[in-house]
């Protein structure tokens, strides 16, 4: 009885496009979206807002602070909206003055999902907007975190960042231009004449880019040696320091041309590399914790009635009231006869459990069924959920800590670099004179440059992970491609990481359902709201008649007449009255159904595992990992999922997000290098904290949790192949290094003999550089078309 | 040959000019959104004609 997905194909009314499963259908129009759907009857001139406003003034104060810009006359608002899909989104959304007069304008940032809006706000306020945009189906963002998230203009990469780097192209490209009559060898009085004056424009073109292109390589130097370590900019700067030193001596005394465009062209080719790497995906936000999943405000009731409070004004004590589906905003006691509410944001199980008054339910849970009220024991600040994201594995700067393979060989290269080109300035000192000496030493550490090897891991790790989000791999940083090829352990959330949410399979037990019986299921099911009857009434192939009488008892199941027939549906001690029926064993998520007091049978609802995970399972032991499954559900999949695994995983059921993020913890303490693999939810912790952490997600766009990279639940069996690829960058940082040595023992085996003149150094340094980025390049590539080909 | 200092200056005056427009650009964010701008060049404002005439852009009336 697994549900057929009828699929036929319709067109969009307003774009033409196919509209797959996202259909949205109004009256007899079909859209391929709600951006569509609004477009077109903006268009058509259909679309009529109410214009009978509420009153909503207090409200519209309470909002105030999300508003960026407010004057006697005008606000400005910039909202994060999500449902942000289509070009028919960004044109509905740009002209809503045409449905409201008091907006004024909308300017929308479709990378980001943002938009932000400009209106008269004399009687007119954020509150009338949110309503207008969500009854649009442009609910925008208001949890807790959408303060800061539309807040301030931060771009994505930092504006100083590109500044520098334009700065370093401009000064680069001017410096070879002006240095060209130096490469042809001109000679006479008047080629003479202007080779000083372009040795002094060189000379005044470097200084930008020293101070301020430069500048976090001098930086980042300087911190490492006040730490008393070494780092891979400190060897990069002793090189610029000494080119810089020799160019400005042999400018300012008239002797030779220097070596700017080298530096300036080094400069510039090294934070062309960084770009790559930073590079990140606009649309995808990485950073989201516990206030996204809280609201701005709660339902205060005081003597005077309910009032709209912030969450963080909540104070012991404080009686609140709870809606259907909304989250508990603090650690509170129930004061209503009983509720029901699920953990999945903590725990990850989407069943229902039921309490009583006087229980204690903690933050985060959610509300289901009708309106129930609350007494806060404990403000939301001190509550356990926040306090398990304010474990240090939140507070840590992960990628700070990645040790990338370049800092390792770099470190030994670097001292051997030294040393060399010290003994050789020595000799040439103590053969020949300083200035000699001096150019020697930069030449040696300029050709054999270990600054050209920072050029290598950039390149590498950003190109493979272009690679990886062709793929629907998208990580936050390249830099995790060097944790996941050092990746020694794999951990796996279950529920949403494992299973499919969107494809739960059910089972029917019991006495035959004739065709009847399932119309009858059916239609009665139509009418529930709860999350289990949506999924059987979705696996069921019938159609729907009329029901009468509908009751729908929380927690309990419903009951209903059709055709004159009474249904109820639900638990089992609901639908079943005699007492042998209550031994029957428990399995999963029962729903048992009754017709008119006979039992039928019980549906099981399963949620199952993705079906490319024997496939994912199979290409991971091909690569010898320990593997271990840490769930927040009980054990009745146990003997599914060993199946599945072999006998070496570690599996470990009701775990909360403590237990999980202290899993993680103790498998590092081996120094392992461990890959989480979770839904983002209540899994955040021990995402933090592994030294990679992936999340799954079903769909493009929409749920963007706390992790390292975001990986599309399509791409999920390949697994073992992005890890493949990630190794195979250590391959290709130590072909660039192998190549930098050859440069090395030439520049070396020259200086030692003499020969090396300035001409031979000129052109041995950009070509080490090209050799290295081309290296890079090419390396990278192959593999990944090599490794990926077959997806 | 002595003019090549005058075309020398004005190409530095040049290049640093459109340094000077591009850090200008940058820093108001015209290059912030790289995507929509293209879409919305796409949107026709047609909408004040024909049967919608009872939905003239409010924008004009206001700003009168």
């Amino acid at each position: 009885m697994i549900s057929e997905r009828k699929y036929t194909y319709q067109t969009c009314k307003h774009c033409g496009s196919d509209c797959g499963e996202s259909l949205c259908i109004d009256n007899q129009d079909t859209f391929c979206c709600n951006g569509c759907k609004v477009a077109y009857k903006i268009i058509q001139g259909e679309l009529l807002v109410d214009t009978q406003r509420q009153n909503r003034n207090q409200e519209n104060k309470l909002y105030d602070q999300l508003v960026e810009f407010k004057s006697d006359k005008i606000s400005i608002i910039a909202f994060y909206i999500p449902s942000m899909v289509c070009a028919s989104c960004i044109y509905s959304l740009e002209h809503l003055y045409m449905l409201e007069s008091n907006i004024k304008s909308v300017r929308v940032n479709f990378l980001k999902r943002k938009a932000k809006i400009i209106f008269f706000n004399n009687d007119y306020g954020v509150a009338d907007l949110v309503a207008l945009l969500t009854e649009l189906g442009y609910a925008p963002d208001l949890s807790l975190a959408s303060k800061d998230k539309t807040g301030g203009n931060k771009t994505p990469i930092d504006t100083s960042f590109i500044i520098k780097l334009g700065l370093a192209g401009f000064a680069a490209s001017n410096i070879m231009l002006f240095s060209l009559p130096e490469y042809f060898g001109l000679s006479g009085d008047f080629a003479a004449q202007f080779k000083t004056v372009f040795s002094y424009l060189n000379l005044a073109l470097s200084l930008p880019v020293l101070c301020y292109s430069a500048s976090d390589y001098f930086k980042s130097a300087y911190g490492a040696l006040r730490q008393r370590t070494i780092n891979f900019d400190v060897p990069t700067c002793i090189g610029f320091s000494s080119l810089l030193i020799l160019s400005y001596y042999e400018i300012l005394t008239g002797t030779g041309p220097g070596y700017l465009d080298s530096f300036a062209g080094l400069i510039f080719f090294l934070l062309v590399a960084r770009f790559f790497q930073n590079k990140t995906f606009e649309s995808i936000q990485f950073e989201r914790n516990y206030t996204s999943y809280f609201p701005l405000f709660v339902h205060k009731t005081t003597d005077k009635g309910t009032e709209k409070v912030q969450i963080k004004d909540l104070k012991e004590g404080d009686l609140v009231l709870v809606k259907n589906l909304e989250i508990i905003p603090a650690d509170a006691l129930l004061l209503s006869p009983s509720a029901d509410l699920d953990y999945s944001f903590i725990t990850g199980e989407a069943e229902t459990i039921h309490l009583n008054q006087g229980e204690e339910i903690k933050a985060g849970a959610r509300w289901s069924g009708s309106p129930g009220m609350l007494q806060v024991i404990r403000p939301f600040a001190q509550s356990k959920i926040i306090s398990l994201w304010q474990d240090d594995a939140f507070a840590t700067d992960k990628i700070k800590h990645i040790k990338t393979i370049t800092d390792r060989r770099g470190k030994y290269f670097t001292y051997i670099m030294l040393s060399f080109a010290a003994l050789l300035g020595m000799y040439w000192w103590y053969i020949d004179s300083a200035h000699q000496a001096i150019f020697i030493f930069t030449c040696v550490l300029i050709t054999a440059c270990p600054c050209v090897l920072a050029l290598a891991g950039p390149v590498t790790y950003g190109t493979i992970s272009r690679y990886f989000a062709r793929h629907k791999f998208y990580l936050k940083n390249a830099l995790f491609i060097e944790n996941m090829a050092n990746t020694s352990q794999v951990v796996f959330d279950k529920t949403g990481t494992l299973t499919d949410t969107r494809n739960a399979e059910v089972k029917y037990e019991g006495l035959p359902l004739s065709q009847n019986h399932k119309t009858l299921i059916k239609s009665v099911l139509h009418a529930g709201i709860h999350p289990l009857s949506e999924v059987i009434y979705k696996s069921i192939v019938a159609e729907t008649v009329e029901t009468t009488d509908f009751k729908e008892i929380i927690g309990q199941g419903v009951q209903a007449q059709v055709a004159g027939r009474t249904i109820k549906m639900g638990k089992k001690s609901f639908v079943v009255n005699n007492a042998l029926a209550a031994t029957l064993p428990f399995q999963g998520s029962e729903v048992w159904v009754s017709i008119d007091e006979t039992v039928l049978g019980h549906f099981v609802v399963k949620s199952k595992f993705r079906d490319a995970l024997p496939q994912m399972i199979s290409g991971l032991t091909g690569l010898h990992f320990p593997l271990h499954i840490i769930s927040g559900d009980n054990d009745k999949d146990q003997d599914e999922l060993r199946q599945i695994f072999d006998g070496q995983s570690t599996i470990k059921f009701n775990q909360n997000p403590q237990d999980k993020l202290d899993y993680i913890k103790i498998l590092q303490k081996t120094n392992d290098t461990i890959m989480m693999l979770g839904d983002g939810l209540n899994d955040a912790g021990a995402l933090k904290k592994s030294n990679i952490g992936i999340s799954i997600t079903d769909e493009d766009g929409k749920f963007f949790p706390a992790s390292d990279g975001l990986m599309h639940s399509d791409s999920f069996k390949h697994l073992a192949l992005f890890i493949t690829l990630a190794r195979k960058s250590h391959w290709v940082i130590n072909a660039c290094f192998s190549a930098s040595i050859v440069y090395n023992i030439i520049g070396l085996y020259l200086a030692a003999q003499g020969y090396l003149t300035p001409l031979i150094a000129a052109i041995l340094m950009p070509l080490n550089s090209m050799t290295v980025v081309l290296i890079a390049l090419g390396g990278s590539h192959y593999w990944s078309k090599k490794i990926l080909k077959n997806i | 040959m002595g003019v090549i200092f005058l075309l020398i200056g004005f190409s530095l005056g040049m290049a640093g000019l459109f340094m000077l427009l591009f850090v200008y650009a940058l820093k108001n964010h015209q290059m912030d959104d790289t995507y929509t701008p293209a879409i919305r060049m796409l949107h026709d404002d047609a909408l004040t004609t024909e049967n919608n005439t009872n939905l003239k852009p409010t924008i004009n009336n206001i700003n009168k």
